[in-house]
């Protein structure tokens, strides 16, 4: 207002106003003329009013959003129902880009995070994480249990179970050490020094040029063996294991050999390669050792290598003798001809027992057959009556000879069955004539009527004495060593005799081989009895 | 077409272009960023002798920065039939040294073949070694030496192929 007025001031001194015009006149000049101008000048100070307030609301807005800005989680409230709807849209739009965008982000994020809280990390994907595992572990063990089965199951099981036994291991666990599993991915011969591929074997797809591996390899093993290997020694780098993958090396003198494998190697898997190598050095040494990298100077040991490498399969490996170890095939020929001869033992004794079965245990009154032999020999030819007992345990031919115990029947002290008789030259003793003429018969004779010229002889062992002279026919006792007994009569190899048992007084009378008798004189021809074929 | 494998190695004073020369070689491309690296490199390219009816292929053994550290280990030189033997044109104090590196290859195999090559022969404001210097360092090796540049390429394919044609000369 002021302002106004001191414009309407100055306004007046420019202009001559006649005196004469009244106060009220120029007033409704000043307000004819200056309407317009009063209005908008009234009309601005309107606006400057509403200025004020739209600068102090601005104000208050900035101030607001200066705090919100301050404030991380009012800041979040606010971008929060924004930035979800914008990333979605912008991810139905554009998924690649967003990926590519966001991707570097996230893995960082996932980096930053587990290193500074893992639990939480592991917390939030252990059920999607555990779950997979599980899901994976379950059917691997599936798989795992079902290999296992067909192992068990199948005609194999017997050579396995065989095979476990004699590694001192259940059956179920060699067929489970077989189901894990094992691949060979690539085989390669390789020049010791030079490191030169000689030839290989490739199983499996593979982007790695053998020659550069074959340097390679070389190369490593060259340096450990020059940084670690101690000196003098010949010890070398035998594998090396790279992420699932292992590459095991077998030397020779002038090449090794280095397969690249998956999984659990069978046992005999380092035998194979060793015995191959083995003899790829007895057979091709010289080739071996003067290699000069011409290729095609070994192109013949490819097909071997191809050869050797179809052996080298776990299934393969157990039912190839050659691989299954240096005592194996020995072991189990010798325990299948153990059993063999055992069994052939055994019906042996199954035969001899029934054969036998009558003599052992004849039905017997005669109180000498409580005695109980241990072992008898029988045979179908025997010896002729000339031959005597010597020092020499004679061969059991036609004898019956019980080693048993003596008996409580018998008085004469009993010597041990095994003792030999001693040799007695026969006796000069004149032959006393024949107190009866023997009738000519071809079976035995009935005992003689013993006279005052009786025939006497001590026996020379243990023996059998049997009712009739045939040795398959009933036994009445036991003779022992020693006794004195008297001839009755003769019949081929067998002599008739009677003795006294010293405990009872009683007299037997029973049949036994001549040569367990020593005679005291010559046997009178009265005494014996023709046989068929004398 | 008979087909042979060699075992050859690139020796030489650190940071004298060895591994780009192999590089040149086998890859075709020279790296300019290349910054050595600690170990063997070995790489395998494959050279024709036409009028020998042959195919060559060379394993390449190259140091790749690991001479910075201690001298050529055996493993490294054992059963190598040749070498390029290699110096920077513009140190001198490497083509100093190519008789020594040479003669470690010839204690472990005496046969070994040689040939003696100055890089950076692109760098001609910068020379301080000419060819002639080279040729009389590799006189008790065979005497043959070229000039070759890992970074333009020339005369890289060409040293290694006179290295295969001494071998079978």
């Amino acid at each position: 207002m002021t302002s106004d007025v001191t414009g309407i001031s100055d306004w007046e001194s420019e202009i001559e106003i006649p005196e004469q015009l009244d106060e009220r006149m120029l007033s409704a000049l000043r307000f004819i003329i200056l309407r317009e101008e009063r209005a908008r000048l009234e009309s601005l100070e309107e606006q400057s009013a509403h200025s004020e307030e739209t600068l102090a609301s601005l104000e208050a807005t900035i101030d607001e959003l200066s705090n919100r800005l301050g404030d991380d989680r009012a800041l979040v409230d606010t971008l929060e129902p924004i930035v979800a709807p914008v990333i979605s849209r912008k991810i139905t739009e554009n998924r690649d880009e967003m990926a590519r965008t966001i991707g570097p982000v996230i893995g960082e994020s996932i980096r930053v995070q587990l290193r500074n809280n893992r639990e939480d990390i592991v917390d939030a994907l252990y059920p999607v994480i555990g779950e997979t595992v599980a899901k994976s572990v379950r059917e691997s063990f599936r798989e795992f249990q079902k290999s296992i089965d067909r192992q068990l199951r199948g005609p194999a099981n017997i050579g396995r179970t065989i095979q476990a036994q004699m590694k001192g291991v259940s059956a179920s666990e060699l067929a489970l050490r077989e189901s894990l599993p094992f691949s060979i991915n690539h085989i390669f011969l390789i020049q010791h020094d030079t490191g030169l591929l000689m030839t290989q074997h490739q199983l499996t797809d593979s982007e790695m040029p053998p020659g550069l591996i074959g340097s390679m390899l070389t190369a490593i093993r060259q340096f450990a063996h020059d940084s670690f290997g101690r000196h003098g020694t010949s010890s070398q780098l035998d594998e090396i294991q790279f992420g699932d993958e292992r590459i095991i090396i077998e030397s020779g003198q002038h090449a090794y050999v280095a397969a690249v494998v998956q999984g659990t190697e069978p046992t005999q898997f380092h035998t194979a390669l060793r015995d191959y190598i083995s003899n790829l050095h007895i057979e091709h040494g010289p080739a071996l050792r003067d290699y000069d990298g011409d290729v095609a100077s070994l192109e013949h040991l490819q097909t071997g290598l191809s050869d050797f490498s179809g052996t080298l399969s776990p299934e393969d490996l157990t039912a190839n003798p050659s691989s299954m170890g240096k005592y194996t095939v020995p072991v189990v020929s010798g325990c299948l001809v153990l059993m063999l001869l055992g069994l052939l033992g055994f019906m042996f004794c199954l035969y001899a027992t029934f054969k036998l079965w009558p003599l052992i245990f004849a039905d017997d009154n005669n109180s000498l057959t409580s005695v109980t032999p241990t072992a008898i020999v029988v045979t179908d030819t025997p010896s002729p009556p000339t031959v005597r007992p010597t020092n020499t345990p004679l061969p059991p031919t036609a004898t019956q000879e019980p080693t048993a115990t003596p008996i409580t029947a018998v008085s004469v002290t009993s010597e041990p069955a095994t003792e030999v008789p001693t040799v007695v030259p026969p006796t000069a003793t004149p032959e006393p004539p024949p107190s009866a003429t023997p009738e000519p018969a071809i079976a035995p004779t009935e005992p003689s009527q013993v006279t005052d010229a009786a025939v006497t002889a001590n026996t020379l062992g243990n023996v059998w004495v049997l009712e009739e002279p045939d040795v398959y026919d009933k036994r009445t006792g036991m003779l022992l060593k020693d006794t004195s007994v008297t001839l009755l009569a003769v019949y081929g190899d067998w002599v008739q005799l009677e003795w006294t048992v010293a405990e009872t007084g009683a007299v037997k009378q029973g049949w036994i081989l001549r040569r367990w008798i020593e005679l005291a004189q010559p046997i009178p021809e009265s005494l014996i009895t023709p046989t068929p074929n004398s | 077409m008979k087909t042979f494998r060699k075992k050859i190695c690139l020796l030489g004073h650190y940071s004298v272009g060895k591994t780009s020369l192999t590089r040149r070689f086998v890859e075709d491309r020279f790296d300019e960023n290349y910054l050595s690296t600690i170990g063997i490199h070995i790489s395998k390219q494959s050279l024709v002798l036409k009028d020998k009816d042959m195919e060559v292929e060379l394993l390449i053994w190259d140091l790749a920065g690991g001479e910075r550290f201690a001298d050529v280990g055996p493993y490294y030189l054992r059963g190598a039939v040749g070498a390029l033997v290699v110096c920077d044109l513009t140190d001198a104090r490497s083509s100093w040294e190519m008789p020594y590196h040479a003669s470690q290859l010839r204690e472990v195999n005496k046969d070994a073949h040689f040939v003696f090559v100055g890089n950076k022969s692109d760098l001609t404001d910068q020379i301080v070694v000419s060819l002639d210097d080279i040729r009389r360092l590799s006189a008790d090796f065979g005497g043959q030496a070229l000039l070759a540049s890992a970074k333009d390429g020339s005369n890289v394919s060409e040293a290694f192929a006179m290295l295969v044609a001494q071998m079978y000369r």
